[in-house]
């Protein structure tokens, strides 16, 4: 044990200093918020919108934060903020409807080697605009935002089998429109 | 190839490989198969590199960092509200409720340590300051561990003999949860000084004992899990094992 006591002095860093967890609500969502951007950003395609998305969330989670067990705060803001997205999209009925409950996947190809080292940013941004909502959303947490699967079905309030099955399909829809940006490049 | 491997799909075993998703059989199966096919190995690679663009990707999007901060709702002072005497009395054998239950669903099951009842909580804590408060609170000499350079500490949690630190890395939190003596461990049948698999009623995740100490970490996936796992490892391995040489 001796052994152990001194390595609480070798871990410990000299100057660090974090707060949060759930005492404040303030100090727990603060490193959340480039999160919770991003994936307004992608869900609502307006710099401005996702703001105010991101605004409303806060306020809700603000409500709400004497209810919030403490866990996975990431999961739960994301969730609050599709259920707002969703909830705001009901609102605007001139926009059309995109979510789609399937997604049509070629056999061609099915191999990752040769695309995944000639891609730019701005070719998968475009190829993750093509993929119809649920599943665009669920390869932005986990590719984008590197969230676990477990994260991803809190966050989106879906089983964890569907998480998986949605996220291979979108991978490979991802595939098969940057294989065709590839292709495109090299003519 | 293997059949099994077929069977389930090369190319979700591919993903659920490299998103961390595989273990158990599966998993063995899977390395075993990596190990020797140099195809599945350039697979795999390609698949990292895939996602490491799309992880890039993230990038391209500015974030109006301060017009977000100026939305956060700022904390108010906390509102007491005034309470009749019999809903302050209420409170007594509800709290009595609470005490026998969380000692029993302790006691119920020594590999449930990381749900036993909750002693006391800090965050804002430095790991030296955790360590000394969870030493204070507990008697556990609980290692102040910084498991890594993007890795800071949220909070420190104290049971009746446990204690558990909440790290945050890239936004994902992982918790390491401690006690003395081995026996949780060993319930699982788990050998020291390696890392293993374990599933708890808390959910999955990496356990090992040390020096008398039982470790046990959880969130994030299971790959990020077992590297942070054998990285802590390593570290008390060399500074135990070293002290013992001098």
């Amino acid at each position: 044990m001796h052994g152990l006591n001194r390595a609480i002095e070798m871990f410990a860093p000299k100057s660090q200093t974090h707060s949060g967890g759930r005492g404040s609500f303030e100090e727990a969502v603060r490193p959340h918020l480039d999160v919770l951007y991003r994936v307004a950003r992608r869900m609502t395609r307006n710099a401005e919108e996702a703001e105010d998305i991101v605004g409303q969330t806060l306020l809700l989670g603000y409500k709400n934060w004497n209810r919030f067990d403490g866990e996975h705060t990431r999961s739960w803001l994301i969730r609050i903020l599709k259920n707002e997205f969703l909830g705001l999209r009901r609102k605007q009925r001139s926009r059309p409807e995109e979510t789609e409950l399937d997604l049509e996947v070629g056999d061609q190809n099915k191999s990752w080697t040769g695309i995944a080292d000639r891609l730019n940013s701005e070719r998968i941004i475009q190829a993750m605009e093509q993929l119809p909502e649920e599943f665009r959303m669920v390869s932005l947490l986990c590719d984008v935002e590197q969230m676990s699967y477990e994260e991803v079905s809190e966050a989106l309030d879906i089983p964890l089998g569907t998480v998986r099955s949605r996220l291979f399909r979108a991978r490979a829809r991802l595939r098969e429109l940057l294989a065709d940006f590839v292709a495109e490049g090299a003519h | 190839m293997n059949p099994e491997m077929e069977m389930n799909g090369r190319d979700e075993l591919i993903q659920r490989y490299v998103d961390g998703d595989l273990s158990g059989a599966e998993l063995r199966a899977f390395e075993s198969e990596l190990a020797t096919s140099e195809e599945l190995q350039a697979e795999v690679a390609a698949l990292r590199t895939f996602k490491a663009a799309l992880f890039d990707s993230r990038l391209d999007i500015a974030v109006p960092r301060e017009r977000l901060e100026a939305l956060i709702p700022k904390s108010k002072a906390p509102v007491v509200s005034p309470r009749s005497p019999w809903i302050r009395w209420a409170f007594v054998p509800m709290l009595m409720v609470l005490m026998v239950g969380g000692y029993l669903r302790f006691n119920y099951d020594p590999m449930n340590f990381a749900k036993g009842s909750v002693v006391s909580v800090r965050a804002g804590l430095t790991p030296a300051a955790a360590a000394s408060w969870v030493a204070k609170e507990t008697g556990i000499a609980a290692p102040a561990l910084d498991c890594g350079t993007s890795c800071c500490l949220v909070k420190g949690e104290c049971g009746p003999d446990w204690a558990a630190y909440t790290y945050e890395s890239e936004g994902t939190e992982y918790r390491l949860y401690m006690k003395q003596g081995t026996e949780a461990i060993d319930n699982a049948n788990l050998p020291g000084e390696q890392v293993h698999d374990v599933v708890m009623k808390s959910g999955k995740g990496i356990g090992w004992s040390h020096c008398g100490m039982s470790f046990y970490l959880t969130g994030g996936n299971a790959a990020d899990r077992r590297r942070i796992a054998e990285m802590i490892l390593a570290k008390l391995c060399a500074v135990t094992h070293g002290h013992e040489k001098h």
